[in-house]
């Protein structure tokens, strides 16, 4: 019974943070299919960590903690890359979903393109920020920053893309 | 730079799972989690008010289990009244005592463990001491064990020195040093002449001694018993300079304050001796004076403080009893001259 409640809970889990899991991941590693390789391994250790009888407090938070994990593994797996390489290789598949306007589509290309340029960190804090819109201190939390550095890395990765847009 | 980030925003929020791709990941999740299932020890849960990682000590559940298997077993049972030299002591020690530690979890509980341990090994003394039929090598095995134990306490105590944990020093240092003193009482009305009559007043209970009774052997039995008294009053003396150190460290306003507090003590304390001197010098008092002081010594023990005032007890000469406890509140208070 009690094994039972454990599993619908973390099946819940799943239909409440997936998408946003997937999204972060998109917006960190520019690939959907990396993406949705990330956000189910991601959910994989969730799974590792509480069927062992360990209590998560705030679950949120720990997933994006595993999935940042994950994506920094995978940052140090891969050279550096460039946005249009990709596209010109691999017809570039940016995650949007089908149903959207092509304009959008373009635009968010666009974005994301431009944010692949920001330093990873830089890019970490203004995902997390501004993607996932979690709060300063939990990006702190998360990353295990202290406040400060990550007010200063999101300040610093607007000013940026401000520069790379022009 | 507000344009840039709200479209950002704007079109990031659009990024999704399909709902294909979100089953098909859930049915994925599903398979591995049927092949990783939970583990079943989950469902032995301790009731919600709080979980088994709020336990420091990992293992408290299963010891308290095998702690109650244990105790309800005769054999563990039995072994508690044992001493060094019988057959079960070894279940004593490294069985019931060895569980009881476990449970143990925090350095103040450990601490506390720590103190009752030197307790058991001083009441093994205690009980060696006054066994006729005790081999002098036992006794001298029960002695080192007691010096090693107070080792411990005293490792324990600075420890909490070393961390800065005033409270729990203090609190560890005044604990072993009042339990040593009482037993060191307690040895003490111990030492005068027992002979056959009092073999009715034998005590049972804490400190778990015997009063010897066959008389060609009382002379070394009551040697042992001013020896071990010796001995706990140096440890008893030398944890006692601990704890006025600690104090004094710890509170130096208070200094004064506490140093008065030990005086009152220190004067109910050797009214008692006192008393017991007198004892010895006058022969009747002595035979059921011995019974009255134990069982004082015993009352006060169980609770666990000492009392100016022997409580009254029950003796077969009441009316010799009354005269000596109005003889008692006369003496005057003396110095120690031990």
């Amino acid at each position: 019974m009690k094994i039972r409640g454990l599993e619908d809970q973390f099946l819940g889990w799943h239909d409440q943070f997936s998408d946003v899991i997937f999204r972060h991941c998109v917006f960190r590693l520019s690939d959907r299919e990396k993406a949705k390789d990330a956000t189910q391994e991601t959910f994989i250790r969730l799974w590792n960590y509480v069927s062992e009888g360990k209590e998560v407090v705030n679950v949120r938070a720990f997933l994006y903690k595993i999935a940042n994990n994950l994506i920094i593994d995978e940052y140090r797996r891969k050279e550096t890359f460039s946005l249009d390489q990709m596209q010109e290789e691999q017809g570039f598949d940016v995650g949007f979903d089908v149903r959207d306007e092509v304009e959008t589509k373009d635009e968010y290309e666009r974005a994301l393109k431009v944010i692949e340029h920001l330093p990873d960190k830089y890019r970490e804090a203004l995902v997390m920020r501004h993607v996932d819109g979690l709060s300063v201190k939990d990006i702190a939390r998360i990353t295990g920053e202290t406040e400060n550095v990550i007010s200063v890395r999101i300040h610093r990765a607007i000013e940026k893309l401000k520069a790379l847009r022009n | 730079m507000q344009n840039t980030l709200k479209q950002f925003k704007k079109i990031a929020h659009k990024v999704r799972l399909t709902a294909d791709e979100k089953s098909t990941m859930r049915g994925e999740l599903l398979r591995y989690m049927k092949m990783h299932p939970a583990v079943s020890s989950q469902s032995i849960r301790i009731p919600s008010s709080f979980s088994i990682s709020d336990l420091r000590n990992k293992k408290t559940m299963p010891i308290l289990v095998s702690l109650g298997i244990l105790m309800g077993g005769s054999l563990s049972f039995a072994a508690e009244n044992t001493v060094p030299g019988d057959i079960l002591y070894p279940i004593k020690t490294h069985v019931n005592e060895t569980v009881r530690g476990a449970v143990a979890g925090t350095p103040k509980a450990k601490a506390e463990w720590e103190v009752r341990l030197a307790e058991r090994r001083l009441e093994e003394v205690e009980k060696l001491v006054s066994t006729q039929t005790a081999l002098p090598e036992v006794k001298e095995l029960a002695q080192a064990n007691l010096e090693k134990s107070a080792d411990i306490v005293k490792a324990r105590i600075a420890k909490f020195e070393d961390d800065e944990d005033s409270e729990d020093a203090l609190k560890t240092a005044g604990d072993f040093s009042n339990m040593l003193r009482e037993h060191e009482d307690a040895l003490r009305t111990l030492a005068p002449q027992v002979s056959a009559t009092t073999a009715t007043t034998s005590v049972t209970v804490m400190p778990v001694t015997q009063i010897a009774v066959t008389n060609p052997q009382e002379v070394s039995t009551q040697g042992d018993i001013e020896a071990a008294r010796g001995f706990v009053g140096k440890l008893r003396d030398n944890a006692e300079v601990r704890h006025q150190e600690l104090k004094k460290k710890y509170n130096p306003e208070q200094k004064i304050e506490k140093k008065n507090e030990a005086n009152q003590s220190n004067q109910k304390i050797e009214k008692k001796k006192n008393n017991t001197k007198t004892e010895r010098r006058s022969n009747q008092a002595s035979v059921y004076f011995a019974s009255t002081s134990i069982d004082t010594t015993t009352s006060e023990l169980m609770s666990s403080t000492p009392t100016a005032s022997s409580t009254p007890v029950k003796i077969e000469h009441a009316e010799v009893n009354k005269k000596e406890e109005s003889k008692k509140s006369e003496t005057p208070r003396g110095s120690d001259n031990d």
